[in-house]
């Protein structure tokens, strides 16, 4: 029953996310799109190392730990 | 197009052809095993070593905490309509991130590898895909996700 719930929680925060982008492209507010909000974040070191240690990570995790059926 | 143009684009396409071609062979490696621990960890150490020179001017923490509280405020106090727009944008952002985040932790903690069905995560998600050239599109993904990353 959670399943479900849960997958939707993710697609409704997907859709939020390309909402969100898309608004700020139209409307010209490039420090709003994704690429502008993850650039805010690598403003500081702190932030900069999260976002690249956890793109390792997440390589790591999604390659190296399974494979192809 | 000129030609300068012209060679940028020949690097990028011989750089993403030798990105599949890696990411190819790596989603046939052996998982759990040192060599597609290596093999995974190439490119971010590359790309950062690639990068680490480049002079990044970095803001303090606490002037980008302070950033983030003065957004707050103009999400609910400006008494600029665009101003505050923007900034309750801005909020809208941080809330869906978080939500994100939280959905995430709170199926990872949840549930186990066995209830996983009840309790998906991303990851999780993402291992639907599991044939090699699927795999191979989605390592080509994360390579230019990264790419992006360490050029900001």
């Amino acid at each position: 029953m959670t399943g479900p719930l849960i997958l939707a929680a993710f697609a409704i925060l997907v859709a939020a996310m390309v909402a969100l982008d898309g608004w700020a492209r139209w409307r010209g507010l490039r420090h709003l799109t994704a690429g502008g909000v993850l650039s805010f974040v690598m403003r500081t070191l702190v932030g900069r190392w999260v976002l690249l240690l956890g793109w390792w990570w997440l390589g790591w995790h999604l390659f190296a730990r399974s494979s192809a059926g | 197009m000129s030609a300068l143009d012209r060679h940028r684009r020949a690097a990028l396409s011989v750089t993403a052809l030798a990105g599949a071609a890696y990411g190819w062979w790596l989603t046939g490696l052996e998982p759990f095993a040192w060599p597609s621990t290596v093999a995974v960890s190439i490119p971010p150490v590359a790309m950062i070593v690639a990068t680490a020179r480049r002079d990044v001017r970095a803001t303090p923490l606490r002037d980008w905490i302070t950033d983030i509280v003065m957004t707050c405020r103009r999400a609910t106090a400006s008494t600029r309509t665009g101003e505050r727009r923007r900034a309750r944008a801005a909020v809208l952002w941080g809330i869906v991130i978080v939500s994100f985040a939280a959905v995430q932790l709170l199926a990872y903690f949840a549930g186990s590898s066995a209830s996983r069905r009840d309790y998906p995560t991303l990851s999780w998600i993402v291992g639907h895909v599991d044939t090699r050239a699927g795999r191979t599109a989605l390592f080509v993904a994360w390579l230019v996700f990264g790419g992006w990353l360490v050029r900001r």
